[in-house]
């Protein structure tokens, strides 16, 4: 048989895709897509921990809060982890960059010593960097051990049975409690890690508040404005009053947690939300079309700081500086965060965190998220003493706040990486430097609201928590199974919020939205809705 | 119309003054927009944290200039020790594929030499056809090179285009230079030595700064290639400051685990100190630059 050049090239293509295809596809019994099977999960046992100031609800989303680090730490692990062996893995880099290499790193060398292992660690910036990383490791048959994913990866319910162990015989039910820590992270963290009925990975859990609308409460003191609103209209109102362009001010900046907070306001969910194992998307209920409306209103009318449509980039310094009174896009962990960070140049820096009002009358809901980061998994093995090791490993960097496994893992060695103010721990310069290696993207328990030496700020923020808590609204669709998603989530979200900036932006009416919506349904939108209604009502936390 | 001819009859020192003004503004404008965001990387790597938040991020002028950016980023050793291995790898590399390139061009550009027209349809080839990201880690992979240096060099040593270029250049010698010297009695490597070399030190200064500029811009390949962070070359690490995962995972609003902002005097420190060498480099090639660019692209 005669081949051509064009028949050549055809069939070089063909054989490459099909072995990409082949390498990222699941094996049949792993079920991905149809999501009709789902194994037990974990059992939930608090770990007992040290005592905080103020005692949370992990099960309530409350969140404990400390106001200073425990005098005595506790050591809660008592036998050492690993085996001496090298472990090898790949994690995220944080925003902060690239920290030194393992020789050069005390902080490093003293989690080797601590959990008696060689962390051979790769360090990658999340997002494409990583994907890429992968994909080539998996291609290259060279994955190492640990591996940390996004839970945006492309066909991961698909790569994770494929090329990674399945922990449910170490994990579910009350297996989990050979690993004390990892049992003490809540079941709704370990539905992020359940796929075609395995658990593929340790999730990397924080509490599950986010969109918190935080507010300058020492600018709006001095205004003489107060950090409570009660309807929509009050929210215009203090929008009105602190916009400033002339004194470089402005009410708010970042169109998405604006888009929130009214979204909040307006008694739009989070993003799916489920009624009778039915499930609708946030986008197509009218509240969201309110929420729209109501925000680009608030654009054309100048209370939005010109940069809130470039990303989140600057928001920070915007915020910290008092170019804007308020911003929308921060975690509960914010607060401390900003106090940590900035007051040494902003000592006139406080915050208040200011609780959405009433949609309609007795009626609040808060947007939260699965609060699951990423996941840890297990290259695929059939050495079941290497993966109880591994986990053992694990189990010890997610040891909770206030023990001396946590000063190990956050802070590095007294005296190199951090010295004690009372019995807070502060980092050194070499140990701002060497914890940007970010061993705790390991494995970690859910972080308290640690707010260092401020009481009051501490009481701001637990009554805040416990304001809103009972009226959490998180996805709906987190844990569950989508071919759809899978393959075209991250297309069809990125067309929506680009449709969405359109409209707000007064680019496209809000008449539009409805047109949007239909196209964005026929796209995929039903068919995730399907999966997703079937993933529902096979998983065990229905 | 008294307007009209009064502009026909303005001297011939005022019409040239206007249109000298004007070139004058555009020119100036061109330049402030080439030059400001230079200046203001270099005034933020040298402002204190206060004046950069307070203006957004950037600032251009520093009211209170710090070197605690510049200290903080030599103390750690990260930065130094990639800087070391981007001039390493940039030195070597640059060696390696100049003096590959020679060679391929040389044979390239002889039109009796053996099998060089299929050579050179595959070198053609490879400027359509880059391989891809898996089958280029596989090779690599294959060849043993992970984690070694030589993987930032070996798979990108040979660039076609820059191939093209100095082939174009090497045809354009004299037949008649060439045939002087195999009369006396030159072989091939002679006659690269001592006479295509020498009389082609501009197209090999263009193509070995195309060459330095890209091994010292390059990240991917480390980036897929390298494990060991004490490994990696500048840009990767300035890659892992400047890059806002942030907007990656815009789910997360201040990354998790973060002990630090992102210092964003830090940032423009190692965007300083990551751009000075290859601006030290370039004056002395630059007067090579358009001659030896352009030299090889016209036949004739």
């Amino acid at each position: 048989m005669q081949l051509d050049r064009r028949k050549f090239l055809g069939l070089s293509a063909a054989v490459g895709a099909t072995a990409l295809l082949a390498a990222c596809t699941p094996q049949q019994s792993a079920g991905s897509g149809g999501g009709s099977a789902f194994g037990n999960l974990p059992d939930y046992t608090p770990v007992n921990g040290p005592t905080p100031d103020i005692a949370g609800d992990l099960s309530k989303d409350i969140l404990d809060v400390f106001t200073k680090f425990p005098a005595n730490p506790p050591t809660l692990v008592s036998d050492v982890p690993g085996d001496g062996s090298e472990i090898t893995g790949v994690i995220f880099i944080s925003d902060a960059g690239a920290g030194p290499s393992m020789g050069n790193n005390a902080f490093w060398k003293n989690a080797n010593e601590q959990v008696n292992a060689k962390l051979n660690l790769t360090s990658i910036v999340q997002g494409q960097d990583s994907v890429t990383k992968v994909q080539s490791l998996i291609a290259g048959n060279d994955l190492p051990e640990l591996v940390q994913f996004d839970l945006k990866f492309p066909q991961l319910s698909g790569v994770l049975p494929a090329k990674f162990t399945d922990l449910t015989e170490f994990l579910a039910g009350d297996a989990v409690k050979e690993f004390p820590n990892l049992a003490g992270i809540p079941e709704q963290y370990w539905r992020g890690a359940s796929f075609g009925g395995g658990i593929y990975g340790i999730p990397l859990v924080f509490g599950r508040m986010n969109f918190v609308m935080q507010t300058r409460a020492d600018i709006f003191e001095k205004m003489g404005l107060t950090p409570s609103v009660s309807n929509k209209q009050d929210f215009l109102d203090l929008c009105a009053a602190l916009t400033q362009p002339s004194a470089n001010r402005w009410a708010i900046g970042n169109a998405r947690g604006t888009l929130n907070y009214a979204k909040e306001m307006h008694g739009a969910p989070s993003v799916w939300v489920q009624d009778a194992g039915k499930f609708t998307h946030t986008w197509e209920t009218d509240a969201f079309v309110d929420a729209l409306s109501y925000v680009r209103d608030m654009w054309s009318a100048g209370y939005m700081h010109p940069d809130s449509f470039a990303g989140n980039t600057s928001l920070e310094q915007l915020f910290a500086g008092g170019t804007i009174a308020m911003s929308g896009l921060s975690s509960i962990y914010d607060m401390p965060y900003y106090l940590e960070n900035y007051t040494k140049d902003f000592p006139e820096l406080r915050i208040a965190p200011m609780a959405p009002p009433e949609y309609e009358p007795g009626k609040t809901i808060k947007t939260g998220y699965p609060g699951v980061y990423s996941l840890m998994a297990i290259k695929k093995t059939s050495d079941k003493e290497r993966v109880r090791m591994l986990l053992r490993v694990l189990d010890w960097f997610a040891s909770p706040f206030g023990s001396t496994e946590y000063l190990a893992t956050r802070y590095g060695v007294e005296g190199v990486d951090y010295d004690l103010k009372g019995t807070d721990p502060i980092l050194t310069s070499q140990g701002i430097n060497e914890t940007k290696v970010q061993l705790q993207f390991l494995a970690r328990s859910v972080d308290p609201l640690y707010v260092a030496g401020r009481p009051e700020a501490a009481e701001t923020l637990d009554s805040y928590q416990r304001q809103v808590a009972p009226f959490l609204n998180v996805d709906a669709a987190f844990g569950l199974q989508s071919a759809t998603f899978d393959r075209k989530g991250a297309q069809l979200t990125a067309e929506m919020t680009d449709a969405q900036n359109a409209v707000l932006q007064g680019r496209r009416p809000v008449s539009d939205w409805k047109g949007i919506v239909a196209d964005w349904k026929k796209n995929g939108g039903d068919a995730m809705r399907g999966e997703y209604e079937k993933s529902f009502a096979a998983a065990p936390w229905n | 119309m008294t307007t009209l001819s009064r502009t026909r009859q303005s001297s011939p020192l005022a019409r040239r003054v206007w249109n000298g003004s004007w070139k004058s503004v555009v020119l100036v404008l061109s330049c402030l927009l080439v030059i400001i965001p230079f200046v203001s990387v270099v005034a933020t790597s040298f402002a204190d944290q206060r004046q950069i938040t307070e203006s957004g991020g950037f600032v251009l002028w520093p009211t209170h200039p710090s070197f605690a950016a510049y200290e903080a980023v030599l103390s750690g050793g990260v930065v130094l020790q990639s800087l070391a291995v981007s001039i390493g790898i940039t030195v070597v590399g640059t060696a390696i594929s100049v003096a590959s390139t020679i060679g391929l061009a040389y044979g390239l550009s002889r039109p009796n030499a053996l099998g060089h027209r299929p050579l050179l349809m595959i070198v053609l080839f490879t400027l359509l056809f880059a391989p891809g990201i898996i089958p280029s880690y596989l090779m690599v992979q294959y060849l043993g090179l992970l984690n070694t240096y030589w993987a930032l060099i070996i798979p990108v040593a040979i660039n076609a285009f820059n191939v093209i270029i100095m082939r174009s250049f090497f045809m354009d010698i004299p037949q008649e230079l060439l045939d002087a010297a195999r009369i006396d009695g030159a072989n091939d490597l002679q006659i690269l030595l001592r006479i295509v070399i020498p009389v082609s030190k501009a197209v090999i200064a263009v193509v070995a700064l195309f060459y330095a500029v890209a091994y010292w811009n390059s990240f991917f390949t480390a980036l897929l290639y390298i494990n060991d962070t004490s490994m990696w070359p500048v840009q990767l690490v300035v890659r892992t400051f400047v890059v806002d995962s942030t907007s990656v995972s815009a789910e997360v609003p201040v990354q998790p685990g973060q002990t630090t902002p992102p210092q964003q005097s830090l940032k423009m420190a190692i965007l300083v100190l990551s751009v000075i060498p290859i601006l030290c480099f370039y004056p002395f090639l630059q007067k090579h630059f358009s001659e030896g660019a352009l030299s090889g692209s016209i036949k004739g």
